[in-house]
């Protein structure tokens, strides 16, 4: 079986987390289940404390009284407030809490790495991903109707394109970390 | 002493309409999420920021075509049973319901739209309709989306798309669910392992009023978990063939229940103990209402309710919501009584339908 998380390699670690209502269980390979999910044993915990706490050990995060205390300049928010409230501040807390957000994100919507779909008029998008968005769904259509050899290409054009477009939102992110 | 009085048309729950021939998919439901920029979103702007972003947004969303003809319900200004009976239409969540000034819901004449004003998020679009349209629901919410997005500048981020109060809402901000009537499943007690597989899939499953109304008449809905990272179409084809899947199961589920195995007649005797109770009972509460109404539903995709036409079925619904039946009667009992109220009113149009009678002489 393929890791949920990076999909690539083989998923050898069996993982249990909950958020709300839902509990999740992954299956994940060894370098995925050590860069997310370290804790076990107890309750269930939290996918974000979970998330945080491995971060944190890693040195990925700042201790939990430091984090508390990161504030956005624009509505105030500390992230102390985010965890009682369980919700964001103003869109510009995604970029004032983005490093202690982005696994988290990444975890509930099953790895997923950057938007795809609708952009409100007058957001210029990179041409790589509004390519993207249409090979997807034209590589779905081929599969569905078992046209094997396009779905290949599909697939291969597919590939290049992320390259394209993975390097340019890996160096997004990370400018916004602080 | 209470007296009759006629149900209208209108007070019948919305999304029953909807309904396929069998009634297993009620309601189909497309919600979009949007939080205008520059503004803090809802659950953390000050007092002022709501109510006059909120007057702004009502006049943007009242000038749509879509809500010529339609209602503005302030949440400041209506009270508790208009409160109880938007949620029960499905036309408002639990969190419109209690907030106050600056929220507001605009619906449209139809009730086929309806656009919450500071909810969790400055925006919340919703477009209902029978299953099986998604591509027109999309099509409906899409071109709202991009109106009101004309006059008004979304919290957008290139890579993390539509931003919303809750992280688990980003990207498209797209919610696609389905109201589900599965007495078959739940009454075989198999709808463990199908919520399970169903999160499994990335899909919630709550009560048909959210928390605290746990299969309630047997009703689910069911809604897509992630909203990143996948485009809209591809979030409602996914979709499709999981509904598709679980619509069969519940008819299989039906068929194993009205052949009965080793336990016949069990769910004819289930059928005519619900018709029994709501011709007779003195005193009716809203859960055990709708459980009853329940296997009436599930009786007439059997064919055995000669008598219940489609819109009479709708009506009984309408008794058994709490808000739909205050608003009805539109005088004002004591929360206690409403089981009484209800349980007369049910009586007498169950007996004016004649439902019990049919039941027993097929017998």
């Amino acid at each position: 079986m393929q890791c949920e998380v990076c999909q690539k390699a083989e998923a050898t670690v069996h993982w249990k987390a909950q958020e709300g209502e839902k509990v999740f269980e992954w299956n994940l390979c060894a370098e995925c289940a050590q860069k997310l999910f370290q804790t076990s044993g107890g309750p269930l915990p939290s996918l974000m404390d979970a998330i945080l706490e491995n971060e944190e050990q890693s040195g990925e995060v700042p201790l939990k009284e430091e984090r508390d205390g990161v504030e956005c300049p624009v509505c105030h928010m500390r992230w102390r407030d985010y965890r009682k409230t369980k919700r964001i501040g103003c869109a510009n807390c995604y970029e004032v809490f983005a490093s202690f957000l982005t696994n988290f994100i990444r975890a509930w919507h099953k790895g997923a790495e950057h938007h795809v779909g609708k952009v409100p008029r007058g957001v210029a998008v990179k041409d790589s991903r509004k390519r993207e968005d249409e090979l997807r769904l034209r590589l779905r259509e081929a599969i569905e109707a078992e046209r094997y050899e396009e779905a290949a290409c599909l697939r291969d054009a597919l590939k290049r394109n992320e390259g394209d477009f993975s390097s340019s939102s890996s160096s997004s992110s990370s400018s916004s970390s602080p | 002493m209470t007296r009759r009085f006629s149900i209208r048309k209108e007070s019948f729950p919305p999304w029953l309409r909807y309904r396929d021939s069998d009634g297993v998919v009620l309601c189909a439901r497309i919600r979009l999420a949007r939080n205008v920029a520059g503004h803090a979103f809802p659950g953390w702007a000050g007092e002022e920021e709501t109510k006059t972003l909120g007057r702004e947004l009502e006049k943007r969303v009242g000038a749509l075509p879509v809500f010529q003809g339609g209602t503005l319900y302030r949440m400041e200004t209506i009270g508790p049973v208009e409160r109880m009976w938007l949620r029960e239409c499905q036309l408002i969540s639990a969190d419109l319901a209690s907030r106050g000034e600056g929220s507001a819901v605009w619906i449209s004449e139809g009730q086929t739209v309806s656009v919450m004003i500071n909810e969790e998020d400055h925006l919340r679009i919703q477009v209902f309709g029978p299953v099986g349209e998604w591509d027109r629901l999309w099509t409906i919410a899409d071109a709202l989306d991009t109106a009101l997005g004309e006059g008004v500048s979304y919290a957008f981020s290139k890579r993390r798309g539509f931003l919303t109060a809750c992280p688990t809402n980003l990207g498209t901000g797209l919610r696609a669910s389905v109201l589900m009537h599965l007495p078959g499943l739940i009454l075989q007690r198999e709808m463990g392992p199908v919520v399970k597989a169903l999160q499994r899939l990335d899909y919630t499953v709550r009560g048909f009023l959210g928390e605290g109304t746990d299969m309630w008449g047997n009703m689910v809905q069911v809604s897509n978990q992630i909203t990143w990272g996948r485009s809209e179409r591809e979030i409602l084809r996914d979709f499709e063939p999981v509904v598709a899947e679980l619509v069969q199961k519940e008819q299989w589920a039906r068929d194993r229940l009205k052949e009965g195995g080793a336990e016949k007649g069990v769910v004819e005797d289930q059928v005519i103990r619900a018709a029994a109770v709501l011709s007779y009972a003195l005193r009716l509460s809203s859960e055990e209402a709708l459980h009853h109404l329940s296997m009436l539903q599930l009786a007439q995709s059997y064919g055995w309710m000669k008598n219940l036409s489609r819109e009479a079925l709708e009506g009984l619904y309408g008794f058994a919501l709490t808000g739909h039946l205050q608003k009805a009667v539109g005088r004002g009992y004591s929360l206690k009584d409403w089981d009484f109220v209800r349980a007369f009113h049910m009586r007498a149009r169950m007996i004016e339908l004649g439902i019990l009678d049919s039941l027993s002489q097929q017998r």
